[in-house]
């Protein structure tokens, strides 16, 4: 087997584990399915050119978070992209993504309110369900910090809620 | 804030049935070099970048404030090379030291040497702290450009240590920065 083949296995097996995790991370962060996409590609691509060591599974995990995270990032910064998405747009997003029921568009709908380093932050820990520690490590912040943006959050979204008489 | 329901749906959204296709195409079309012109444009200019980055990390330096540093060219035909000049002109905290050395062909090993506890927060390739309180950061350079990143945390400060490769000269370039 050449070093090529090797790595395209490598690449279908990260691709097996990670796909879906970083489909969904991505758009939720760039909330368009396109952009989503992209994000995806690239990301996989960085893992085929430079295949990276890890130590173990954890540090894998990580190295994919990351740089998911900044490659959502760079995209968002290239295309200036706007930081609340309008509600009717929500729901155009959610059809694109065959996101119909009611929960994941009241995700959606909530993310969208809140501005891009919150929306990361509640992201990874909320629905990422990673620990404070690791959406510290992942967004290299510290846990203070990680801790008082999802307090932000809350409030933001908790503000936005009593406005529209909704529930979390 | 998410009920389980909300949270298992957001979970259940997965990625679409061509897209691994489309991976697979874009990875191996950037293998040959057909892919990110753009990318390749910017790496293209890296030589000048750094020359840039360097003449701004002195002016910085000689106002007190030293931010940043480009230390130049590595010239490796498989050899070992050190960066000396790294010495003392970064802050207290800083990396000091730097060595790369050739392991195996495409393989190279790089040393970094701080005067303090680093703690390795990310890196591409591998990166293991040594018994010496060095850092052993191992990367694979094939036949073309590439950039590595290594973040580094030092007395809670975040330090990105990014390596370039450039084909053309076979040298490798290093920036450091504090975040």
């Amino acid at each position: 087997m050449t070093i090529i083949q090797d790595r395209q296995m490598q690449l279908n097996k990260a691709y097996d584990k990670y796909a879906d995790m970083l489909y969904h991370l991505s758009l939720s962060h760039m909330q368009s399915r396109e952009d989503a996409e992209d994000v995806v590609q690239e990301v996989f691509c960085k893992y085929f050119a430079k295949a990276p060591a890890f130590t173990d599974e954890a540090h894998e995990k990580a190295w994919f978070i990351r740089v998911t995270i900044n490659q959502c990032r760079d995209q968002l910064r290239h295309r200036n992209v706007r930081r609340y998405t309008p509600l009717h747009e929500i729901e155009e997003i959610a059809t694109q993504t065959g996101l119909t029921d009611e929960s994941s568009l009241d995700v959606m709908h909530l993310l969208s309110y809140l501005p891009e380093k919150l929306r990361i932050t509640v992201i990874l820990h909320y629905l990422e369900e990673l620990s404070v520690e690791e959406t510290a490590v992942a967004l290299k912040i510290g846990k203070s910090a990680v801790k008082m943006r999802l307090s932000r959050a809350r409030e933001m979204l908790k503000d936005k809620i009593t406005k529209e008489d909704g529930h979390v | 804030m998410f009920d389980n329901t909300q949270i298992q749906s957001y979970k259940s959204i997965t990625a679409p049935a061509d897209l691994r296709q489309k991976v697979m195409t874009s990875c191996e079309s950037t293998e040959k070099g057909k892919k990110f012109p753009v990318q390749k444009t910017i790496y293209g200019l890296a030589p000048l970048a750094a020359c840039l980055l360097l003449v701004f990390s002195i002016s910085m330096f000689d106002k007190g404030e030293p931010l940043m540093l480009s230390a130049g060219d590595i010239p490796l035909n498989g050899e070992s090379a050190t960066l000396p000049y790294m010495a003392e002109s970064v802050a207290e905290n800083a990396v000091y030291g730097l060595r790369v050395a050739s392991l195996e062909p495409e393989k190279y090993a790089v040393t970094l040497i701080g005067n303090q506890e680093m703690e390795i927060v990310i890196a591409d390739g591998l990166a293991v702290p040594a018994e010496d309180g060095s850092i052993q950061w191992t990367v694979i350079v094939p036949n073309e450009d590439m950039v590595y990143k290594l973040t580094l945390l030092a007395e809670g400060k975040d330090y990105v240590v990014t390596l370039r490769y450039n084909v053309q000269s076979g040298n490798f370039s290093i920036q450091y920065d504090e975040e």
